[in-house]
């Protein structure tokens, strides 16, 4: 029962992913409110407030296309995005697996060397690619783009890609792969990609406000 | 060669920065880092819709803060600035939040709840126009309609002896047309319940919302009063985010209620009004209020299920539909009472769609309604509301806000809508079964 | 607007930019815009009462002085001006916009 620290890849991708573990939370402490006075509530609530079903409403209910408008009127991007969410999780969940629990990978096949974990892998880069062109193609979209965020969707699809090449088919190494994960773990508190935390961060935030008034949930 | 530097527009970059950084410290800046340009929210804006530009992309709007954070917050902001979009001060670039955040927006806050992410849009709006306060760029209608409310007590600087000759008028008419002699508006009666604050539109221009609201208190025989100096519901200083003078005209209106030896303050149907007392007067002031604070729509449906007043839903037959004062319902909480008023006072009801805290803003809200130069944005983004109102087939919008009820009589003339713009209040004074017809 | 060769100017909420240059034919042009049509005894009673007011107190008369001085109730202006009193009559009497929400 051993991990798989052993290689110069496997230790500069540990050391990416603390930094990307801690600098996540810094940058969330220091996006709190600086001052007790400032950040404590003074109104009385609404006689109805239900400050925890209102977070849970917020992670649940609240990201359906029935509540959602924007997943409602743009079902393909909506679909496409969580599918690439998919396989992003799925990957991270993946590199845990290969760097401290190598020896359950043989009773775990969803996340890593099987077919299903290849097609999943391969169906979210693609997903992926399909935004990256979303993004490129319309001007919109391109209208509001900078480098950052050509970025964030390439280093993802290359995780995608590199998580699906490793599987089965071992077309790269771990340690090849560790060097992918590990550019992508030093980018992701630098740029928009933050959203990794911050997404948690707002959702509870609006969904203590919007509870506190009695609005949520739904 | 003599170099002219014009001292007007030398932008003082450095106090730029130190307000920048006081207000993330107040407000936090959780928000501010979570956008992940999806551009999806474009089309819960009723802005983009009737007008689909990129700048009228509530992303686009809210980039113009973000870009401010990110260029001195963090860390590629900092040292390569065009990689994420962060921009600088400038006085050119002040000019563009302000058209972005005053002109484009009316901070309703229907893109925060449909955000991907979840991000409080709308409390982005209000960082950007914030900053610009600070930064004495808010627009001058605003500031004036604020320094009003400062010095008078109210925003329409109506006298206090205007205020009573005109309670005085409309207790008259009220006893006329309910046959009725003891009805009343009693004005500073100490040791009331009740202290009821209304928009000075209702003393200056439109007095019939008030007599609804008289008759329904008198019929319930309440203990109410309203105040002749500092009876204004509504808070100029919320559209500036100008915290501070938000503060001074809470403490104003407390201070009467204090005079007056009220139990409770009840607000009148306004979106911003009802919002920034039931809300976020507390913590502009930083302390509880001891005061109950309700909304007048709150009380008249205890009224109705208590059977203090008795109504008859025929008596109100036209078709009616509802408009959703953004304040009021999505960051209010009033979302249901209203509703349940209606079923009882009105007989052919139907709901606008979408409706309740997914309701199109109507467009003149945020101090819209007071921003001259935006008439024209301000009317063509009403469309939405007004082919929502249109496929009702109501005669009837009813509406519990002075601001929205405003902007619906400007969409009813420019689309020759041929409806009704009344207040709840009006609806339940034509339903009381004890009056005459 | 053009009015006998006169050049008014207006914000963009159809008030003027000028309320001195204001006569009685710029008030019909813009009672016309208005959809009032020809202005009767009832609407000039009303709007020359909130322009004299406007002149000496350099504010918009509340809604009751116009009642009172012209016999007609609440209702009644709002027939007469569909806009209400501010963005109605006061318009056409030449006043400058009023503040605040209206």
């Amino acid at each position: 029962m051993s991990s798989n620290i052993g290689s110069i890849e496997s230790k500069i991708v540990l050391v990416a992913f603390f930094w990307c573990v801690i600098a996540l939370f810094v940058q969330l402490f220091r996006a709190r409110k600086k001052s007790a006075i400032d950040a404590r509530e003074y109104s009385r609530p609404a006689k109805c407030k239900n400050i925890f079903k209102a977070i849970i409403y917020n992670f649940t209910k609240a990201m359906s296309p029935y509540y959602k408008e924007s997943a409602r009127l743009h079902p393909l991007k909506f679909i496409m995005g969580i599918t690439m969410h998919l396989g992003i999780f799925l990957s991270i969940l993946k590199f845990i697996q290969l760097l401290f629990f190598p020896w359950t990978i043989s009773y775990n096949l969803i996340i890593s060397s099987s077919i299903l974990a290849f097609a999943i892998f391969i169906t979210s880069a693609l997903s992926g690619v399909f935004l990256l062109f979303n993004r490129i193609f319309s001007s919109e979209l391109r209208s509001i783009s900078n480098l950052d965020d050509y970025i964030s969707i390439i280093l993802s699809i290359l995780i995608l890609v590199s998580s699906a090449l490793n599987d089965i088919f071992l077309m790269i190494n771990n340690d090849q792969m560790f060097l992918i994960y590990a550019l992508l773990f030093f980018y992701i508190p630098v740029g928009k990609l933050r959203h990794a935390i911050f997404f948690f961060a707002v959702r509870v935030d609006f969904a203590k406000k919007l509870g506190h008034r009695g609005v949520y949930p739904l | 060669m003599i170099n002219m530097i014009d001292t007007k527009n030398v932008m003082d970059t450095k106090k730029a920065k130190e307000i920048l950084e006081k207000i993330i410290n107040k407000n936090g800046s959780i928000h501010l880092n979570a956008c992940v340009k999806c551009g999806l929210c474009g089309k819960s804006c009723h802005m983009y819709l009737s007008e689909p530009c990129v700048e009228n992309l509530p992303m686009v709007k809210a980039q113009k803060v973000m870009a401010l954070f990110r260029r001195y917050h963090t860390v590629l902001g900092k040292i390569m600035p065009s990689m994420v979009g962060a921009k600088s001060f400038s006085e050119d670039y002040l000019e563009e939040l302000k058209s972005s955040v005053f002109d484009r927006c009316t901070g309703c806050g229907r893109c925060a709840i449909n955000c991907s992410i979840g991000i409080d849009i709308a409390s982005i709006i209000r960082i950007g126009r914030l900053i610009l306060n600070s930064l004495g760029k808010t627009p001058q209608e605003i500031i004036k309609t604020t320094e009003n409310q400062l010095r008078d007590g109210n925003q329409m600087s109506v006298s206090a002896a205007e205020v009573i000759d005109t309670a005085n008028w409309l207790t008259e008419d009220l006893q006329l047309e309910t046959k009725n002699s003891e009805f009343k508006i009693p004005v500073d009666k100490k040791g009331a319940k009740i202290l009821y604050l209304i928009n000075p539109r209702e003393i200056k221009f439109f007095p019939l919302s008030l007599s609804a609201t008289a008759a329904i208190f008198e019929t319930s025989k309440e203990s109410w009063t309203i105040a002749s100096k500092f009876f204004d519901v509504t808070n100029y200083a919320f559209f500036s985010a100008d915290n501070e003078s938000a503060a001074k005209i809470t403490k104003q209106v407390l201070e009467e209620a204090q005079r007056l030896e009220v139990k409770e303050i009840i607000l009148s149907e306004c979106g911003h009004g009802f919002r920034s007392f039931r809300w976020e007067s507390a913590n502009w002031i930083q302390r509880e209020i001891k005061f109950s604070i309700r909304s007048i729509l709150e009380l008249i449906l205890e009224y109705i299920e208590e059977g203090k007043i008795k109504v008859d839903k025929n008596k109100n037959s036209s078709r009616v539909t509802l408009h959703d004062p953004c304040n009021l319902v999505r960051f209010g909480g009033i979302i249901s009472i209203q509703r349940k008023i209606l079923s009882h006072v009105v007989s052919d009801f139907v709901e606008m769609s979408p409706n309740r805290e997914q309701n199109f803003c109507c467009g003149g809200g945020g101090g819209m309604l007071a921003i001259s130069e935006n008439a024209k944005r301000r009317i063509e983004s009403g469309k939405i509301k007004a082919e929502q109102i249109r496929a009702t087939g109501a005669k009837v919008v009813a509406t519990p806000c002075h601001n929205c009820a405003d902007q619906l009589l400007e969409l009813n003339k420019n689309y020759s809508l041929g409806v009704e713009i009344l207040s709840i209040s009006e609806l339940v004074y034509n339903a009381l079964t004890h009056l005459p017809s | 607007m053009k009015v006998n060769e006169k050049s008014i100017d207006f914000d963009k909420d159809g008030f003027m930019l000028d309320p001195n240059l204001w006569d009685e034919v710029i008030a019909s042009a813009i009672a016309k815009e208005e959809g009032i049509g020809d202005m009767t005894a009832e609407h000039w009673k009303v709007v020359n009462f909130i322009r004299n007011y406007w002149k000496e107190n350099n504010i918009a008369p509340a809604v009751r002085l116009v009642c009172q001085e012209s016999g007609l109730g609440v209702r009644q202006i709002y027939k007469l001006f569909t806009s209400g009193p501010a963005r109605g009559a006061c318009r056409i009497a030449g006043l400058p916009k009023p503040d605040g929400c209206v």
